[in-house]
């Protein structure tokens, strides 16, 4: 008989599989690899590399926003739908239930990694569609782990899903506004301008360096194992953090 | 993390998720500022895409997608760790990507400025004649905003790449934009005092002469400054030796 934690982490993905992720894993696929062949086409060399970047970071964003989509309305819906006091009314602590849903959501980050990367075999070697798909792997399961944190606290679809968004997007560009604040387009003279620099640099501090994810450019050159490894280590760190962070809200709120 | 009412005390979290939450910042706020510290490696500036997939990428606003990028290649120079001088940058790409956001946004003086007053100081002619011959080859589409550029690649020209014939040229160009354009006086007189430089005085006569009785000039400050130089080149030419 299998434990709760592992009950619970098979019932996400059964959702998961309810709320046609693999329908839609399978329309984002070809829509990604429609626009990567129009991309290659309009362009006038390198078209290998157009084909790919494009594949890949077409299918990245709409993964991501698949994950976010399904964590947040399977957590909200079973909190509205008193599934969660059912479950909690059961020798199931919310620690376990917690740690199931996390271990479902990246349960299904991975296959959907693995999904993304079957049609890039064919274009790319081996070890490079291995490394990508190991980091968007990470990424997807961050992300998961940043919509579960937030649906469990926010309790609502709307604001759950435009607080990833903001997340994911500000976590991305993060880098490059940490230059631009610092750089020499920013006016020295303005007071203003050292009090934004701070503030950016202690923003970029707490957020995961998400542009150093999954870069299509791996699937020309691999990654160094320094770097895989950082991106991997980056991963679970902040994957803990936001689980902490879920964790402390969902001890102190009422189900 | 928000307290709703109702919600439970602090005290109720089991200390096991305290100890993570702080554990795993303090290892975030770590890992940001090592990554902070990292080796520096300037990248190359890539190749940018082709006119129709970055009007695919701006998805009906060109014109936020032109500003966006402008201000991404106007940072690219300034990398973690490592500032990376212009004569370094791969201008040819680096005037690709000009062209781009340009035809993205026509009315966007930004590319122009950026050629002009950024990307030609750079301290290597080649570089500098690149970035002034984007300026001059965009001048005449839309010459009442371009002109300032124009101006200015006339004075790097004459000025810093010491090209006096290349500054004529522009400064010709200039001078011959159509009235309509409200090109300021001082700028469609440039040709006058390069001429000058050049030793070409008497061209510069005529060409000072010609401005003078055109009716162009109505600032009567200008028309007595102007009067006064255009004596002052006779004056040269009374007392030049003879060739």
């Amino acid at each position: 008989m299998s434990s709760p934690l592992h009950s619970i982490a098979r019932f996400t993905l059964i959702e998961a599989r309810r709320a046609r992720v693999v329908a839609v894993t399978l329309a984002l696929c070809v829509l990604a690899a429609g626009a990567a062949e129009f991309a290659a086409s309009l362009a006038l060399t390198d078209t290998a590399s157009y084909r790919t970047a494009t594949y890949a970071s077409v299918l990245r964003t709409g993964l991501v926003g698949l994950v976010a989509l399904v964590a947040v309305a399977g957590v909200v819906r079973e909190r509205d739908e008193r599934w969660l006091e059912l479950t909690l009314s059961r020798p199931v602590s919310r620690g376990t239930w917690y740690a199931g849903r996390l271990l479902g959501f990246a349960a299904l980050a991975l296959a959907l990694a693995l999904a993304a990367c079957a049609p890039l075999l064919l274009f790319a070697p081996p070890a490079c569609v291995a490394a990508w798909g190991a980091s968007l792997a990470t990424e997807l399961t961050l992300v998961a782990a940043a919509s579960l944190s937030f649906a469990v606290t926010l309790r609502s679809v709307t604001a759950s899903l435009a607080t990833v968004a903001g997340f994911y997007v500000l976590s991305r560009v993060m880098h490059a506004i940490v230059l631009m604040s610092t750089g020499p387009g920013a006016d020295p003279s303005a007071w203003t301008t050292p009090v934004v620099a701070k503030l950016v640099a202690g923003l970029a501090l707490v957020l995961p360096a998400l542009d150093r994810f999954t870069l299509s450019v791996w699937l020309e050159t691999p990654p160094t194992m320094m770097t895989l490894g950082a991106v991997l280590v980056q991963g679970v760190v902040y994957t803990s953090l936001l689980a902490a962070i879920g964790l402390f809200d969902f001890h102190r709120g009422e189900v | 993390m928000t307290a709703a009412p109702g919600d439970r005390a602090v005290a109720r979290v089991p200390r096991g998720i305290v100890a993570l939450l702080g554990v795993s910042f303090v290892l975030q706020v770590g890992l940001a500022a090592l990554h902070e510290r990292g080796p520096a490696a300037a990248r190359p500036l890539p190749a940018p895409p082709s006119h129709a997939t970055l009007a695919v990428l701006a998805a009906g606003e060109p014109r936020v997608l032109a500003r966006a990028l402008m201000l991404w290649l106007q940072s690219f120079d300034y990398q973690p760790g490592i500032s990376i001088p212009y004569r370094e940058l791969d201008y040819a790409r680096l005037e690709a990507w000009l062209e781009r956001v340009l035809a993205l946004d026509p009315a966007f003086q930004y590319p122009l400025l950026a050629a002009s007053r950024l990307y030609a100081e750079v301290p290597d002619p080649d570089r500098q004649r690149r970035m002034l011959a984007f300026v001059a080859r965009h001048f005449d589409a839309d010459p009442t905003r371009r002109w300032p550029w124009m101006a200015h690649a006339v004075y790097v020209a004459k000025h810093r790449l010491g090209d006096l014939r290349y500054a004529l040229e522009l400064a010709t160009r200039l001078a011959r934009a159509p009235a309509e354009a409200n090109v300021p006086g001082w700028a469609r007189q440039m040709p006058v005092f390069v001429l000058e430089d050049l030793g070409e005085v008497e061209a510069a006569k005529v060409l000072l002469g010609g401005l003078l009785d055109s009716g162009e000039v109505t600032d009567a400050h200008e028309r007595r400054f102007l009067a006064r130089r255009l004596a002052e080149l006779e004056a040269r030419t009374a007392t030049a030796p003879a060739r």
